[in-house]
């Protein structure tokens, strides 16, 4: 009797722990059957000013991260406090992932051109200007696949976020060219390559700096870049400057 | 499913609460056997001993799942109830970011005693450190930070000489991390008992 009593208890904790190690989580099922399924985990830009670190990290102080599908509000979920995430169920094409913090929307992520059935996941990172993708992985059912969007996709635009004719804000280093023209560094990882920046009838400040900054122009120069953003493919992103900020060096 | 994400949201919800609930049943079962099984008399002051714990752990945070390895001490207070202080690492990746963890926690642990097996239940407080951190083409970035954990749990170790023991345990790690959040956990590996009856 003794000796069944424990071979029940050991049956038990035995049990209780296969069922824990095997309920939920990451585990890839594979995607066939859930509709698109989303896998993320956001980083916290540590010491981003107005942004506490509220993923990956501890989120106590900001409150909890919550995502939402903007093509279907129904579909949202909270995000862990190691910053990891999943949605299930996404609808196909495109994709916007609006990032709230108690209520408050601090970054948006669209993926455009999503096929069904697929399997993604995403690194993000939170920053002050908002919500940065980091990496992104599609993964169809007949195996791992390169990403339509917006790292590899043809329709895609270089910097993150952007979308040709709307107006953009970007700030970086010069890396070639004159005050007419010149080549943008995109500070962080918003932009996969150079910016061109048509500046010829951009009007230009000088922050932090005595002297005519414009004349004083050269490679190397932090610049902040507010205009029109014309083009944006995945190759070339130009912008039509209406003001130019030359950062003290 | 064109409720995908908030049927992932209450799923992961679910799941957790039927973790949760076998968890309780099972540890239920086991602590109300012990008692309803007359136990075999303890030797003339017979106690509990101090001891130490490695082995393996795994965890399930939040949408992860983290393999590693969990260290504990035991001191105990009286007849059947120990102090325990408890350390564990887990690592993983999800979705292109690496994640470390790390839980320094605290609390007591009640045993009983039949034969070779000493169930035991336990509640641990503590800190539960988390990284995150991916690659850029511009360097790796990365991401901390502390949230309290609180992990009720059970287990049992089974005898295996005077000195050494088998253990598995389980216990649901609470993590507060702007909300409550329930993390499964599973340990197994070996016991060292110091010191005599």
């Amino acid at each position: 009797m003794m000796r069944r009593s424990m071979y029940c208890a050991l049956l038990g904790l035995a049990t209780s722990a296969l069922v824990l190690a095997g309920c939920g989580g990451s585990s890839p099922s594979g995607p066939s059957g859930k509709g698109v399924v989303l896998q993320g985990t956001v980083l916290s830009a540590t010491g981003s000013a107005g942004v506490t670190a509220h993923a990956g990290g501890s989120q106590s102080a900001a409150g909890k991260m919550v995502v939402t599908v903007q093509e279907n509000p129904a579909i949202s979920t909270t995000v862990s406090a190691n910053g990891t995430f999943e949605l299930e169920g996404l609808p196909a094409g495109t994709i916007t992932l609006v990032f709230t913090i108690d209520g408050t929307v601090v970054g948006t992520i669209k993926i455009d051109g999503v096929a069904a059935d697929v399997e993604i996941k995403i690194v993000v990172q939170v920053t002050a200007d908002g919500v940065i993708l980091i990496e992104i992985t599609i993964e169809g059912v007949g195996g791992p696949s390169p990403a339509p969007s917006p790292s590899s996709s043809p329709s895609a635009c270089l910097i993150e976020g952007g979308r040709a004719n709307s107006n953009i804000e970007l700030e970086g280093q010069v890396a070639s060219g004159t005050t007419s023209l010149f080549e943008l560094d995109v500070q962080g990882s918003r932009a996969r390559d150079l910016v061109d920046v048509n500046a010829s009838g951009a009007s230009w400040k000088c922050v932090g700096q005595s002297g005519d900054c414009k004349t004083n122009f050269k490679v190397g120069n932090q610049v902040h870049v507010r205009g029109l953003l014309t083009t944006c493919t995945a190759t070339e992103a130009v912008v039509n400057a209406t003001e130019v900020k030359v950062q003290k060096p | 499913m064109t409720e995908g994400g908030a049927v992932s949201g209450s799923r992961r919800g679910l799941r957790s609460l039927g973790g949760a609930l076998v968890l309780l049943l099972a540890g239920a079962s086991i602590l109300a056997a012990a008692p309803a099984r007359k136990p075999k008399p303890a030797p003339s002051g017979s106690r509990e001993r101090p001891d130490v714990f490695g082995g393996y752990s795994f965890v399930q945070s939040g949408s992860a799942n983290l393999h590693g390895g969990q260290v504990s001490a035991s001191y105990p207070l009286g007849r059947s109830l120990s102090l325990v202080a408890d350390v564990s690492g887990h690592y993983g990746s999800y979705a292109g970011a690496d994640l470390t963890e790390l839980d320094l926690l605290a609390g007591g642990r009640r045993y009983w005693r039949w034969r070779g097996l000493s169930p035991f239940a336990q509640v641990l407080v503590g800190g539960v450190r988390h990284k995150a951190s991916a690659a850029t083409p511009d360097g790796a970035i990365s991401s901390t930070g502390t949230d309290l954990g609180v992990a009720p749990g059970f287990g049992a170790d089974y005898r295996l000489t005077p000195r050494w023991a088998a253990r598995l345990g389980v216990d649901l790690r609470l993590v507060h991390g702007g909300g409550w959040e329930a993390d499964p956990r599973v340990s197994a590996g070996a016991v060292y008992r110091f010191g005599r009856r």
